[in-house]
């Protein structure tokens, strides 16, 4: 026994290294405890079941195998092959011990990793413990010795130094491990009680629950006792803030499983003891159908569950009218410069400087392409609503008055889409002005930032293998720290992610940004960052993160999609309600049924583990393609010019969050030039190009995967365009493959090229350091006679061919992404939006090419007259008549100050 | 803080003891002659004596090896034992390390223990017991006695009462180490330039309390019990000022003591469903307070908020205001004796960041806080009114204090 609960107690380790619930995983560490914990499980349980149902378990298992992501997946897979090695008719007896091993080991590991993903989802809406729980914990602490007080949801501790604000949190009571352990020792105790005949699981499983949950506020006071221990050895004027990380430190949180492990040792480490048979029905008397009817309402309770997470009924699409509140996010606030969130000053090229990207001109320009979008510049009224599908507000800095809550209110219960866009700590007072909404909803902004654990400032999300109808279509994308969502008890979550640390405001900072250091009061583990609710007969979504949308970073992976998405789902009107509260009462009908049957009938426990894995490795697929079928993804409903920007032979380095650095490597600046002109850049590899109107390589540096340069020449043979960079600092090119099929080549030349560029008509010519000779197509930019710039037609396509494609670089750019274009760096960028512009509309690169930017017809919803709204002002997409170009706005641009001033993603 | 020990040869008797240190030989030529600051082999570790007493004809000898406890900004918190030290010097009680005492004692335990040995009998063993018994009791009376027998400092014996506590019982948010930015060295210096005998309050009893002046809270972490809100409220309205700087954020713990004087932290009272709306964080500015004609006297916020109070407006007054006139600091007079319940919506308004620089560097130029402060106290206590716009040595007038601008 006690071997047996080392290795329970290992696989119970292994998740915080294996899943990044904290910290990003560690795979050796993973395999360094999953290893021995399955070897020390061997042997541990004699009984295995009868042959068909061992082989029809394994079966059972094979789409979670499939679907499952690591480790779960691995789990799966060492139970089938666990199986597999018992049954398999080998003379040894090493085998069949490894088999019960593995069996074991994995059905710990499946158990665990549900309790991890119900621990996940609990945490994340309840982070802190309910008013008992931390009382008991204060009470604990100070029986402990420790100076300590309740301060609402945190233990304030004494210190000379300071007084230290402990988060009572589940984290901190409950961490994950005790519960892996919890969860993985009740598993292994109700197999083990298998081995005995008429054995009782029921005291054991009892007393070692018993014992974890009286270690557990003794574990938490240890913690907190060690970190102020810590507190108290750390130099007058040495940094505190090194010593919070302990509560998320996943080698402390495996160290403190020794507690349980030695109580378990002690109390729940004897052998499973007989008791009298109980007069049972024999078993070969049951008719074969009770034998296997509980292993399918556990496959059914378990397809329930998962269509209670999963299943969101996409109900029917509106009209597709959006309404953008400006008028609340403009209006001032103490020492706010600027709207960070207007969408009416168009980004083009003639307006630069920090809050010319800072802001939703492009989002706003890129939902219009796929609905029909319009801006409120004044109060809400009905007037206002008239017509409208879906409402947007977004961080505002002035309050909505009652009359405008109790508006939007019934506008949501009659069915209208209501997206709530809030920031971090409630900046410019939004998330309290949001919160007299979403109070309405019942939920809450928190007033808080949140950070990565393993790198403070990036958290990459990634939607999950069941993901929310809103985040399906949507690949990885970057947060730029965002604010966290306290969802209350009724809705849905879009995103959740872990990994995460929360600090509240500073509200002495100006944007009320704390300090991005570690406090003992922080929350950490998962976070939820997007949040549904249904309310009467509309919808209701609140994402935390506006800085994502603005224009210098909007259109990097995963961002301009999930806005996208939420209109969409917003955008739809409910059928069904919401299924979720049926599907979870039948899922416990079904679950209670099966515990019930499965004694009366004893069904066996392995068959009913396996037939509910398979009912969710079936339904989770299930579930998700029929998400994807009825909330399929949103077309463009107007003509729009979409820039992919290569990364299957291209990394040249792009920026997370617009973030622009200035290096010689990085090209930040020039695909914010993409925008400018009007047109909507997205970074893809293989096939997702095919949907961009051009594509743009970038020093092509990686090989050319099979195919990919015919599929390209196909891709311009059908009307698309390539637009390749390539240059002498680019040592790997790669370009020379993709451009052969058109019989054109960039070659480094004897005599190093320098320079201005020779340019045909009006084109702006810059001057370079060095570039490459282009070979073929018809040159059309030129140093001392050598072609470094030239263009094939192809098909009803074109190919050009830049030979000073680091003249784009960010180095020779501006360094920041805030530059205003002066001097030398004029036509540098001239240069760039005539290029876009001639590639993308193919115009004739010997005539003049600047079109002027004019403002499309104003979008204006039919049934309603609207001076409140204005135009979207836009550049010309695609061969249009040019339009006289609007005047540049009169500057309302106030005075950045500070670091935020070329630092765009945050203010 | 850091000082010599002391060597106390017969008939002198150490005092104080320190446990968890060791005595580190200073040095000719260092940072005030200090050693070295690390453990060598040879340094005396622990049970070092740091104050010692010889009885000497009919009085008694006391040495200390440091003077830190002795100054102002120790005396803060070393209170309690000073108190009892003077007390101790200035009575003619006999010492309880007399030789004769412990002789005795001593001798009397050994003769216990020898006749248990000698005759084992159940009735010898209990009727020890029972005398053991008699003597806890009569150890524990004697320490409640002492205990009685405290110093209490008093402010009555001024008028207006000078003795102005900081309150430490509640787990405030304050640092204890009191030059860090959010300690509360500047708060007691202010207090103490004002003719303010400072101290912190280690005991929240009705007793301190009644001997008090001032009494001052920053944001308590813990809250306070039924007897303590009972005991501000007799102080309060037996003519003390009670003053408590706590922000919306960390008003929780604060917030029952507030209500029994009718404030609370929002810029609104509660609604007729109870609640009060949220406030909006003011975060940090400065506003005047005091006006006269074209000048402007200032108070800074370090991160403000609006406060309310339910009290009849007639009790109470603005002193500083925030965003669109909503008070953050604000007083209400209770009972007649000329007490005070003041709120300020801010944390870290007496914090040093916010009010003194361990430097005595100014703040962006200027002190305005320690201006503040002193026109504020003078307002608390009914003085006549500094006058904070006719500059740092400005005499007192009455006539001068301008125009406040919360009125």
């Amino acid at each position: 026994m006690k071997r047996a609960w080392l290795g329970v107690t290992l696989l119970s380790a292994s998740w915080l290294v294996g899943l990044g619930f904290y910290e990003t995983p560690n795979w050796l560490a993973w395999t360094l405890l999953v290893v021995p914990g399955a070897a020390l499980l061997s042997g541990a349980v004699r009984w295995m079941p009868p042959r068909p149902v061992a082989l029809a378990a394994a079966a059972a298992l094979v789409p979670a195998a499939i679907v499952a992501p690591w480790p779960a997946q691995a789990a799966a897979l060492g139970t089938i092959l666990g199986l597999l090695l018992r049954l398999a008719p080998v003379p040894r007896r090493w085998p069949g011990q490894l088999g019960s091993g593995l069996v074991v080991a994995g059905v710990v590991l499946l158990v665990q990793a549900a309790a991890l993903w119900g621990y996940e989802a609990f945490t994340a809406r309840f982070p802190d413990l309910p008013e008992p729980l931390a009382g008991l914990l204060g009470w604990v602490g100070q029986l402990a010795g420790l100076d300590l007080a309740r301060n609402g949801t945190d233990l304030a501790v004494f210190s000379m130094r300071q007084v230290h604000r402990v988060g009572a949190t589940w984290g901190l009571l409950l961490d994950p491990l005790s519960w892996c352990l919890l969860a993985g020792g009740a598993a292994w105790l109700l197999l083990k009680a298998r081995d005995v005949p008429g054995a009782s699981p029921l005291r054991p499983v009892l007393c070692f629950v018993a014992v974890v949950l009286a270690w557990l506020p003794v574990r938490a006071v240890l913690m907190v006792a060690v970190y102020m221990y810590r507190a108290l050895l750390t130099g007058y004027d040495d940094p505190l803030d090194v010593l919070p990380g302990q509560f998320w430190d996943r080698w402390l949180h495996m160290l403190l499983l020794a507690g349980p492990l030695l109580l378990a040792w002690r109390f729940v480490g004897r052998e499973p003891q007989p008791k009298a048979q109980p007069a049972a029905e024999p078993l070969a008397l049951l008719p074969e159908w009770k034998r296997w009817a509980p292993a399918g309402l556990a496959l059914l309770a378990a397809a329930a569950f998962v269509a209670a997470e999963g299943w969101d009924p996409a109900g029917v699409p509106k009209g597709g009218r959006v309404l953008v509140d400006d008028y609340h996010s403009l209006q001032p606030w103490p020492r706010k410069t600027f709207d960070t969130t207007r969408t009416d000053k168009p980004f083009d090229t003639e307006w630069y400087g920090h809050d010319s990207a800072y802001n939703h001109f492009s989002v706003y320009d890129y939902c219009d392409r796929h609905f029909t979008m319009s801006r409120q510049l004044t109060p809400l009224d009905a007037n206002a609503l008239a017509g409208v599908d879906v409402l947007m507000l977004k961080v505002p800095s002035a309050p909505y008055t009652p009359a405008e809550i109790d508006l939007v209110k019934r506008f949501v219960e009659r069915g209208g889409g209501l997206l709530l866009l809030g920031e971090h700590t409630a900046v410019y007072g939004s998330g309290a002005y949001l919160n007299r909404l979403a109070e309405i909803f019942g939920f809450r902004f928190r007033y808080d930032c949140a950070f990565g654990i393993d790198s403070v400032f990036e958290q990459d999300y990634t939607p999950p293998l069941l993901p929310h109808p809103i985040v399906q279509y949507m690949p990885t994308m970057d947060f730029a720290t965002s604010c966290t969502i306290d969802p209350g008890a009724n809705g849905r979550v879009a995103v959740r992610d872990t990994g995460l640390i929360n600090l509240t405001a500073d509200y002495h900072a100006s944007n009320f940004y704390p300090q991005a250091k570690h406090r003992p009061e922080m929350r950490y583990g998962p976070f939820v960052q997007l949040w549904t609710v249904r309310y009467g007969q509309g919808r209701v979504a609140a994402f935390t993160d506006s800085t994502i949308f603005s224009n210098f970073c909007v259109f990097e992976p995963g961002k301009s999609e999930i806005l996208l998405g939420m209109v969409n789902w917003l955008n739809r009107r409910d059928t069904l309600g919401e299924p979720r509260g049926y599907l979870i009462v039948l899922g416990l009908l079904l679950a209670a049924a099966t515990v019930l049957l499965g004694r009366a009938w004893r069904a066996d426990l392995l068959l009913l583990m396996a037939a509910a894995t398979l009912g969710w490795g079936v339904a989770v697929p299930a579930v998700r393609a029929v998400n994807r079928a009825s909330v399929p993804a949103p077309q463009p409903i107007r003509h729009m010019v979409r820039v992919g920007i290569d990364r299957t032979i291209c990394d040249a380095n792009l920026p997370r969050n617009g973030f622009i650095a200035g290096r010689r490597t990085d090209y930040g600046q020039f695909e914010r030039c993409i925008p400018r002109v009007g047109y909507f850049p997205f970074r893809a590899a293989g096939r997702e190009l095919d949907k961009a109107s051009m594509i743009l390589f970038l020093d092509p540096n990686l090989s050319v995967p099979e195919g990919f340069a015919d599929r390209m020449k196909r891709y311009v043979a059908d009307g698309g365009k390539l637009l390749v960079f390539d240059s002498p600092e680019n040592a790997k090119s790669s370009a020379n493959r993709l451009l052969a099929p058109f019989r054109m080549e960039t070659r480094r030349p004897y005599v190093p090229l320098g320079g201005q560029v020779s340019l045909p008509g009006d084109w702006p010519a810059p001057v370079v350091k060095g570039s490459l000779e282009v070979k073929g197509g018809t040159p059309f930019a030129k140093i001392k006679d050598s072609p470094v710039g030239a263009w094939k037609k192809h098909g009803r396509g074109k190919v050009w061919v830049i030979g000073f494609g680091s003249r784009f670089t960010d180095s020779q750019m501006g360094y920041i992404g805030d530059v205003t274009p002066s001097g030398e760096l004029v036509p540098v960028f001239r240069m760039a939006y005539k290029l876009l512009r001639s590639v993308a509309e193919d115009t004739p690169t010997t005539a003049p090419v600047e079109p002027p930017r004019a403002p499309r017809a104003a979008t204006t919803r039919p049934a309603v007259p609207t001076p409140r709204t204005t135009p979207t002002p836009r550049a010309p997409a695609g061969p249009k008549t040019p339009a006289p170009k609007p005047k540049r706005p009169p500057s309302t641009r106030p005075a950045s100050t500070g670091p935020a001033a070329t630092q765009p993603a945050r203010r | 803080v850091i000082g010599a020990s002391v060597e106390a040869d017969w008939p002198a008797v150490p005092l104080l003891v320190g446990r968890w240190g060791w005595a580190d030989p200073g040095q000719m030529g260092g940072s005030a002659h200090m050693g070295n600051h690390e453990y060598d082999p040879g340094e005396k570790l622990g049970d070092l004596v740091l104050a010692a007493e010889e009885p000497y004809g009919n009085g008694r000898i006391i040495t200390f090896g440091d003077t830190s406890g002795f100054t102002n900004g120790i005396t803060i918190g070393a209170h309690p034992f000073t108190s009892r030290l003077y007390g101790y010097l200035a009575s003619k009680a006999s010492s309880p390390q007399a030789l004769w005492r412990q002789f005795v004692g001593l001798l009397l335990a050994g003769a216990l223990v020898g006749v248990l040995i000698w005759r084992r009998e159940p009735m010898l063993l209990a009727v020890a017991g029972v005398v053991l018994a008699g003597v806890l009791g009569l150890c524990t009376r004697a320490t409640a006695d002492a205990a009685a027998a405290d110093v209490l400092p008093d402010g009555r014996l001024r008028a207006p009462n000078n003795l102005a506590y900081v309150d430490t019982t509640h787990m405030e948010a304050a640092n204890a180490e009191s030059w860090r930015p959010d300690g509360l060295a500047g708060l007691y210096l202010t207090l103490m330039r004002n003719g303010y005998l400072a101290l912190n309050l280690n005991e929240f009893t009705r007793e301190r309390l009644q001997r008090a002046g001032l009494v001052i809270s920053v944001a308590p972490n813990r809250e306070f019990t039924p007897a303590e809100r009972k005991a501000v409220q007799e102080f309060v309205r037996g003519g003390g000022v009670f003053l408590c700087m706590v922000g919306y954020d960390d008003s929780g713990p604060a917030a029952s003591l507030l209500k029994d004087f009718g404030f609370g932290l929002g810029e609104q009272p509660p609604g007729p469903d109870g609640k009060v709306p949220e406030p909006q964080p003011m975060g940090h500015f400065k506003v005047p307070y005091v006006q006269a004609g074209d000048r402007q006297a200032f108070v800074r916020y370090h991160a403000s908020w609006g406060i309310y109070s339910t009290a009849p407006p007639e009790e109470t007054r603005d002193i500083a205001l925030g965003r669109a006139n909503v008070p953050v600091i604000k007083f209400r007079r209770v009972g007649d004796a000329g007490g005070k319940f003041v709120l300020i919506g801010d944390t870290g308004f007496a914090m040093n960041k916010n009010l003194e620089n361990r430097d005595g560097q100014p703040f962006e130029g200027k002190r305005e806080n320690a201006d503040f402060w002193r026109w504020f106290l003078t307002l608390l206590r009914d003085q006549p009114m500094w006058n904070p716009l006719a500059g740092p040595e400005a005499p007192e007038d009455p006539n001068a204090g301008g125009e406040e601008a919360g009125q």
